[in-house]
Parts: C-alpha cells; sequence; structure tokens
C-alpha cells in the first residue's frame, strides 16, 4: 500500500501554518460541494419547469389551432385559418427544436429558433437545450420525451388535415358530410392529443420529484462524506501534533531531570519535527555538556584531595627541619653561653627569629589554602561582638597601648562566622600594629554608604600607606612597609580579601602616609 | 627508673626531647622506641622483647603522631586495647592544635597532647601528673 503511505508523509511534512490551511481548505471543500450541487439542482428544476410550462403552451397553443380549424371548417373564414396557423407554429417550433437535438451534432441556433417560436422564454432556452442534450438519456426524460414524440406525430397528422381541409376549402364548396368528416377527424386528433399531453406533464413532474429527492440524498451523502473526510484529517493532523508535542514535552522533562535515555520518535518535516530534531541536538550537547562538567568536578575533587594531602605533608616535613633548627640554636645559646661572645648570641639569636618566622609563614600558607576549601555557611552574624571580643583581646595582649576604640551601634552581617572573626582579627590586628607610633591611636568601626552601596568600615589614624602602591595591599606577601617597623608575613589582607570575596563581597582601602587608613568591605 | 617511653622516630626531636628531659633531671627514665611496632613490642613483651615480658615498669607514653609505617593513631588504638595497657597514660606530640590526627585521638583515649617541641616546663608537669614515684 506505498500510495497511501506517501500521501500521507506529504501532509506531515507540510509546515503547520501548511496542515492549518489544509484542514481550513478541506472545510471549504465541503461548502463547495453543497454549493455545486445545489446550483445543478436549481438548474436542472428550473428547466423542467421551463419544460412543464412550454408543454403549457403547447398544449394551449394546440388546442387554439383545433379551434380555429374547427370554426375555419364552418365559417371558410380565411382569417381562422391564419389563425390555426399561426397557433399551429408553437408546437412546430419546439418540434423543430426536438428534431434538431436529437442530432448527433445539432445546430444550436436552429434548435433556439424553433423553442423560441415555441413562445418559451429566451431566457429559458438554454436551460432547455442543455437539459435535452444532457440528460436526454435519463428514464424521466425518454418517457416525456416519448408523448412529446407520439404529439408530434399527432400534430402532423392535424397538419396534413388542415392543409387537405383549406384545399378542400378553398377550391370549392364542400358538402355537408365531408365538413362533417373533417370535424370528426380533427376531433379525434384532438382527443388523442390530450391524454398525450397529460402524460408529459405528469411525466416530468415526476421526474423533478424525483431528482428533487436524488438530489437530497446527493446532498446529504456528499456532504457527509466530505464532512467526515475532512474531520478526519483534521482529526489524524491534530493527532500526530498533540503526539509529537507530547513526546517533546516528556522527553523535556526526562532531560530536565538527567535522563537522557527516551530517543525522539519525530520524523515529519514541519516546524515540531525541525524544533524535535534542534532538542534532540540540544539534549547530546547537554549530555556532553554535562559529562564534561562531571569530569571537571571529579577533577576539582581529586586536585582538592591533593592539595590537603600535599598541605598535610608540607606542615609536618617543612616544620620538622624548622624545630631543629630552632631546638639546637636554643640550646646552643644556653649551652654555650659562656664560650660565645655578644656577637655569637646575636646571630644565634637572629637564626631563632628567622626560623620563627619561617614557622609562622608556613602556618600562613597553610591557613590560605585551607580557607578556601571550608565549607561556607551564611547567617546573621554580630559583628559588633565580634569585634569588641577581638580589641578586648588586643587589649589583653598589649596592655601598655592605649587605644581609643569607636564603634557604631548595633551591626549585623550576613555572612559565615567563622570567616568573618578571621577577617575582622587581620583588619584589627592591622589597625593595631600600624598605629603603634602613634601615642594617641584610635580605631573607628562602622557602616556607611560608598558608591552607592552599604558598606562597613575599619578606620584608623596609624601610618597609613602609599596610595600608589595601593595595589599591591591585597596580594599575599606584599608588603608595603619595612618588616623592621612593623613585623608580619603580609598575608593578613590576602586572607581578608580571600573571605570577602568568598562572600561575593568587596573589598578596598584608602589612605594617606602619616595620616591613617581606612578599609571598606561589602558582603 | 625508666618509666617513661618516648616513640618518636625524628632524630632531631628525639635529641632536642632528650635536652628537655635531661634539663628536667629526668633522662634517666627515658626510653625511646623509634617505631610503632618496636614500641608495643616492647610494652607488650613480644617479639624481641618476648624474654623481657610486660614492660611494667612503664607509667607514661609519649606519642608522636607522626610515624613511619604504623601510623601514631594506630598505636594508640593497640595501647588501648590490650588489658595490660588500658589504662596506661598516653600523651600525644603534635605539631598544632588543629592537627586532624590529635582531634580524633581525643576521641580514641588520649590523656593529653604536648606541642612539639617539648618544652621541658610543661613536660614535668606532666611527669608529676601521670608517673607516682615509685616508692622505694
Amino acid at each position: 500500500m506505498r500510495f497511501p503511505f506517501s500521501i500521507r508523509r506529504a501532509v506531515l511534512d507540510l509546515s503547520i501554518p501548511q496542515k492549518l490551511s489544509l484542514m481550513a481548505w478541506l472545510f471549504c471543500l465541503v461548502v463547495f460541494c453543497l454549493l455545486a450541487l445545489n446550483y445543478f439542482g436549481m438548474d436542472i428544476l428550473s428547466s423542467s419547469r421551463a419544460y412543464v410550462g412550454g408543454e403549457g403552451l403547447w398544449s394551449k397553443a394546440q388546442k387554439e389551432a383545433v379551434l380555429r380549424l374547427e370554426r375555419y371548417i364552418w365559417s371558410h373564414d380565411e382569417r381562422e385559418y391564419q389563425a390555426y396557423l399561426e397557433a399551429l407554429g408553437v408546437p412546430l417550433g419546439d418540434h423543430q427544436a426536438r428534431l434538431e437535438l436529437e442530432k448527433p451534432r445539432p445546430n444550436f441556433t436552429i434548435a433556439w429558433t424553433g423553442f423560441q417560436r415555441g413562445g418559451n422564454h429566451p431566457k429559458d432556452i438554454a436551460g432547455m437545450i442543455h437539459l435535452l442534450r444532457r440528460f436526454g438519456k435519463v428514464s424521466y426524460i425518454r418517457r416525456a420525451v416519448d408523448f412529446w414524440r407520439q404529439g408530434d406525430m399527432y400534430i402532423a397528422q392535424l397538419q396534413n388535415m388542415g392543409e387537405l381541409i383549406h384545399r378542400e376549402i378553398t377550391s370549392g364548396h364542400p358538402s355537408l358530410k365531408t365538413l362533417e368528416t373533417f370535424l370528426k377527424a380533427v376531433q379525434e386528433i384532438n382527443a388523442s392529443l390530450t391524454p398525450l399531453e397529460n402524460a408529459f406533464s405528469s411525466t416530468l413532474g415526476e421526474g423533478a420529484r424525483w431528482l428533487k429527492s436524488v438530489l437530497l440524498m446527493t446532498m446529504i451523502v456528499v456532504t457527509s462524506a466530505v464532512f467526515a473526510g475532512s474531520l478526519l484529517v483534521a482529526f489524524l493532523i491534530s493527532r500526530h501534533l498533540c503526539r509529537e508535542i507530547d513526546q517533546l514535552r516528556l522527553s523535556a522533562s526526562r532531560v530536565a531531570a538527567g535522563d537522557y535515555s527516551l530517543a525522539l520518535d519525530v520524523e515529519s518535516k514541519d516546524e515540531i519535527g525541525d524544533l524535535a530534531r534542534s532538542f534532540q541536538q540540544m539534549a547530546v550537547q547537554r549530555q556532553s555538556a554535562e559529562r564534561l562538567k562531571d569530569e571537571l568536578y571529579a577533577n576539582a575533587a581529586a586536585a582538592n584531595q591533593e592539595l590537603e594531602a600535599f598541605s598535610y605533608s608540607v606542615s609536618h616535613d617543612l616544620r620538622a627541619p624548622l624545630r631543629a633548627i630552632d631546638g639546637f640554636s636554643r640550646e646552643l645559646l644556653e649551652n654555650c653561653e659562656s664560650v660565645l661572645d655578644d656577637r655569637g648570641k646575636n646571630d644565634l639569636r637572629r637564626i631563632r627569629a628567622a626560623t620563627q618566622r619561617m614557622a609562622q609563614l608556613i602556618d600562613d600558607l597553610l591557613e590560605l589554602s585551607h580557607l578556601s576549601r571550608r565549607e561556607f555557611v551564611r547567617q546573621t552574624v554580630d559583628v559588633r561582638r565580634q569585634a569588641e571580643d577581638i580589641v578586648q583581646k588586643l587589649r589583653s595582649n598589649d596592655p601598655e597601648r592605649s587605644v581609643e576604640y569607636v564603634a557604631a551601634s548595633a551591626m549585623t552581617a550576613q555572612g559565615d562566622p567563622r570567616l568573618l572573626q578571621i577577617a575582622l582579627e587581620n583588619l584589627f590586628a592591622n589597625a593595631w600594629k600600624f598605629t603603634r607610633m602613634k601615642p594617641s591611636a584610635k580605631i573607628e568601626f562602622g557602616l556607611t554608604r560608598q558608591h552607592d552601596v552599604n558598606a562597613f568600615f575599619i578606620r584608623d589614624n596609624g601610618v597609613g600607606f602609599n596610595m600608589a602602591y595601593a595595589a599591591k595591599l591585597f596580594k599575599p606577601f606584599q608588603r608595603l612597609h619595612d618588616g623592621k617597623d612593623f613585623p608580619g608575613t603580609g598575608i593578613g589582607l590576602a586572607l581578608v580579601e580571600r573571605i570577602i570575596r568568598r562572600h561575593g563581597g568587596r573589598v578596598w582601602a584608602e589612605a594617606e602616609e602619616n595620616k591613617g587608613a581606612v578599609f571598606y568591605f561589602t558582603l | 627508673m625508666i618509666d617513661v617511653l618516648l616513640i618518636e622516630d625524628n632524630d632531631d626531636d628525639i635529641e632536642l626531647s632528650r635536652r628537655s628531659f635531661e634539663k628536667a633531671g629526668l633522662l634517666a627514665h627515658l626510653r625511646v622506641a623509634r617505631d610503632g611496632e618496636d614500641a608495643l613490642d616492647y610494652l607488650f613483651g613480644r617479639g624481641a622483647y618476648a624474654s623481657q615480658g610486660v614492660a611494667s615498669s612503664i607509667q607514661l607514653v609519649l606519642l608522636d603522631l607522626n610515624l613511619p609505617q604504623m601510623p601514631g593513631l594506630e598505636v594508640l588504638r593497640q595501647i588501648r586495647m590490650n588489658k595490660e595497657t588500658r589504662a596506661l597514660p598516653v600523651v600525644v606530640l603534635t605539631i598544632s592544635r588543629q592537627e586532624p590526627d590529635l582531634l580524633q585521638g581525643f576521641t580514641m583515649g588520649i590523656s593529653d597532647y604536648l606541642i612539639k617541641p617539648i618544652d621541658q616546663g610543661r613536660f614535668s608537669k606532666m611527669y608529676k601528673k601521670y608517673v607516682k614515684a615509685v616508692s622505694a
């Protein structure tokens, strides 16, 4: 059954607007069929009405002709004869038309004039000709035409009779008996014609009724068939569309859940088919992207693990020799006090200081790397409280210094409490350290508005820094001050920057040398 | 006299510990084992020490967490599992308070911890705390 399949293929491959207009066209087809059938029916019925009317004219004219002829028989009035001839013209005209139309290749002009002589309205004649030519074989029409033919034969007889009577009357005085015979003959013809005339019109009537019911049936059947066909096509198309859309939807939700198993089975070339194919491409891409993501994720996790292990061994293996250097230097200092001169003792002290710095550096490095691997929680943190505790501890570790501390009331932040603690510790430790030289040191902590955002700030009136080198501030191990005046590994601000970045915020600073510095941060 | 067992593998650390012991006057009380297996053999009186039996004189173990081969925590576990040494005080030596092994050790029954290098003062306190003087 190849043929239906290729039609199905062709229809399914139409674009969606085309499919929709196909359905619209099918319904138009229904309407068109109705209209066509209607027109056809009306046309035929009108023509048969014309024939009935024509028959009426025919029989009236025939009766008139007979009447005139009878009168002529008695009156011998030539005028009656002329009137008889005139009236006879009607059936003769129709006869002429019929004869012409029964030829295989009729001269329609002759037929037309014939019907016109038959008294038919010019506007009906075309339909009458058409009906006879087209449907002459239909039973009703054939039967009616038969009656007509028989009538025409009697007309011919009447014609002969008329001629005979006319000849007799114009040539002499026919006897009464002759006239009576003439009359009888004419009346016989007349009597024979009447049933034929009736039969003609009643047959046409039957035919018209029959046609009416046939047309009705045909209309019902044809429109039902076309209607049903259109509905079927519409239904198939919409079912096809819904099925494809449904598949697409199902596939989409599966892919969203990570299940790539359902293979789309959409073959058509319309918009949905294109969509499905694009979708499949997208799913394939997504799948490989996910695989890539999983790979990267696994790699990152593996790298993290390696880093963890690395840090662990770094902290052990780097510290062990440091312990030895520091420990034995101390031993030397203690045990060889008497043997060492001041310079020797100082040398050993330098060694110890250097190793302690290195130990601090290792700790800082480890903390920096550890920081980014910790889990991040976000909650409300009372930073004011944290700051107070930090300042308190700074004070207790360094009781000789008097530092004024001002903080805004009630400050909270949304962030990781442990990480914020570390950041604040570093910022305050810096403020504390760099105000060492100022007799009236002051540290401020508060909230302000900078560049259209709310930001925390820590301000000190310490030694400040050169704004030209501000870019180095937050880089690890970059120091802007002499290590002798202000000891430190330079890791503190790098820690702060990393913590603030983890919170999705920004940290920046402004300063003036010997006037002080302000550190701002957002979260 | 020997009542302290130090389980440590690093030579420098061992030497520095000896110096601390010396300053505290406790050098004679010290025995050093260089790895976990040897330490356990000595404690339980097995292997090379089978003839000497259980080392019942040991009253304090200083355990370095960073040992070669058998890890420090494993040594601790075995000490705690053996009924002879179940109650033996074990002080672990660690490099920092945040060391993960130290944190796990807290759940495994360590008695205390010291940060390396062993500070002589702290160690003396610990000794006095855990080692009862042997009545003559």
